[in-house]
């Protein structure tokens, strides 16, 4: 299977910023995801918007016993960000030491797991202390 | 949108009124090796028919609950199994998170009301022991959001460890008072032959177990095990003559976003507050007057969340509560009497029957050691997941 494609298409869409959500026109609401129906309003009217992808962890937790295909990356610590734009996300923190609640963040594209030996390896936002 | 609190019509608003639950039954909750999903099934609900003095053949229509047959066992379509296994021509999967056992006895009260049928079946199934731990932890993680949570490997336990960081942050609830939930509901499990953990423990060795995911440790969580419960319902008429029973008095639904960090706050549950208020308004009473409550307890902090939303105790008091014996049979208001999810095994789908079963056997006097005096009225507040969906029943035997 010829994975390649797959991959490149992700590293365009990180180009163009994969933290993409949108934003309400009537209300000015950000979603992350981004929505369809605006949670606060229910307009219908919403735009792409671009989150600068830095934030600060607002509570975290380090998994020792993980799902398949997380195993072999025991201990590693998701946690949810309170993004500076406003909403808060799901994503593990990289590169890091002590993590701590309030810790400063950015956004960076890394693997997050392999599915099989000749499989996709899939990549999404993790976060890494700013500085 | 908000999510609204639903403006269904409550028990007390319906024509016929009157549901009754009229027996319950159970396998055992554990490891079950020799038997499969087929086998859980029919060992339940004939032990449910048993206990009714009704026979299979009596029941018009079964809502079985099922959350994991289609990963773990490969097997869908649990409403037909279930029709072959019973002989019931009108079986009909309810399906959705662990709170779906408690979701079926709505459908099943629902029906009886209605009067489309005499006597229907609850009933709750789980078969997860065939996967491995690593598995059943990927399994149990679809219960949170896939695509946003569960992808970036955040199982159910690392939310709930972070439900937990963010009540002690916010309240000082302490390690003492969440590994005090493990002590009373093993305690309590002792006593209950269908649980699967019949052993005490102690705070420290809780407080000494493996870390999970911080800060949730091995003997603060439920594990996953197999079980299948029961119970048929009827109409108050058909219930008039029959010696055990136990009316259900009121129920209440909520919902909230499935994906944590959708929530403005994470130290309680919205949907469980929505849904026990529905719930207590339908029955006409507050929570003073319920004599124990059987909870969700998934992780000790569930079950400390739980008093505060449920306003048996004030919110950040939910963790002292159980530290001063306040939940202890005999106590203010016992919860989890049965052992809850800790002490009996977490089913899954079958968790929100077996509770209702703990409803039926304590308001009828026969929970023997574990029995709460002067039972009169049971809440059972089931949830999905980190709390995106609630369901609470009331049962009273009066």
């Amino acid at each position: 299977m010829n994975v390649s494609n797959v991959v490149m298409g992700w590293r365009r869409i990180r180009k163009g910023n994969f933290l993409l959500g949108s934003k309400c026109r009537k209300c000015s609401k950000l979603h992350f995801p981004a929505a369809r129906l605006c949670k606060k309003c229910g307009s219908r009217e919403l735009e792409d918007y671009r989150f600068k992808g830095t934030g600060k962890i607002y509570a975290y937790s380090e998994v020792r016993t993980a799902s398949s295909g997380f195993e072999k990356h025991v201990p590693y610590t998701v946690a949810i960000i309170e993004l500076d734009d406003g909403p808060k996300m799901t994503a593990q923190i990289v590169e890091s030491g002590k993590v701590h609640v309030g810790m400063k963040v950015e956004s960076c594209l890394r693997k997050y797991y392999v599915d099989g030996d000749s499989g996709i390896i899939h990549y999404w936002i993790k976060f890494r202390p700013v500085g | 949108m908000p999510l609204i609190a639903n403006s269904l019509k409550g028990l007390n608003e319906m024509e016929g009124k009157n549901v009754f639950v009229i027996g319950a039954g159970s396998t055992k909750f554990g490891e079950l090796w020799e038997l499969g999903i087929r086998e859980l099934i029919s060992i339940a609900a004939a032990n449910a028919a048993k206990s009714a003095g009704v026979g299979l053949n009596d029941v018009d229509s079964v809502f079985v609950a099922n959350c994991f047959s289609g990963i773990v066992n490969s097997q869908l379509n649990i409403n037909s199994i279930c029709a072959e296994e019973l002989g019931v021509a009108n079986c009909v999967c309810v399906g959705g998170g662990d709170s779906s056992g408690a979701h079926a006895i709505l459908q099943a009260a629902n029906s009886v009301m209605s009067g489309k049928s005499r006597i229907a079946m609850a009933i709750g199934v789980e078969k997860t022991s065939d996967l491995s731990m690593s598995d059943i932890v990927g399994a149990v993680s679809c219960l949170a959001d896939h695509e946003y949570e569960a992808y970036t490997g955040a199982t159910l336990a690392s939310l709930y460890g972070m439900i937990t960081q963010k009540h002690m942050e916010k309240y000082g609830t302490t390690e003492a008072q969440i590994a005090s939930v493990s002590v009373k509901s093993h305690s309590n499990a002792v006593n209950n032959e269908f649980a699967q953990f019949r052993f005490n423990v102690d705070a420290d060795s809780v407080m000494k177990s493996p870390v999970v995911a911080s800060p949730v440790r091995v003997l603060g969580s439920a594990a996953a095990c197999d079980g299948c419960c029961a119970i048929i319902m009827c109409s108050g008429e058909a219930a008039r003559k029959r010696r055990k029973k136990a009316r259900l008095i009121g129920y209440g639904t909520g919902n909230d976003v499935v994906a944590l960090h959708g929530r403005e706050d994470i130290t309680s549950f919205r949907a469980l507050k929505d849904a026990s208020r529905l719930a207590l308004q339908d029955a006409g009473i507050g929570i003073q007057d319920i004599s124990f409550a059987e909870v969700y307890d998934p992780f000790s902090i569930a079950e400390i969340i739980s008093i505060e939303d449920l306003g048996i105790s004030k919110a950040g008091e939910g963790g002292k509560f159980i530290e001063n014996g306040f939940a202890d049979i005999g106590g203010k208001c016992p919860i989890n009497p049965s052992g809850g999810l800790k002490g009996c095994g977490h089913a899954f789908a079958a968790n929100g029957v077996r509770q209702a079963m703990e409803a039926f056997i304590q308001l009828n006097g026969d929970a023997g050691a574990r029995q709460v005096k002067n039972a009169k009225c049971a809440l059972a507040s089931c949830m999905s997941g980190t709390g995106s969906d609630a369901v609470v029943n009331i049962f009273s035997n009066e």
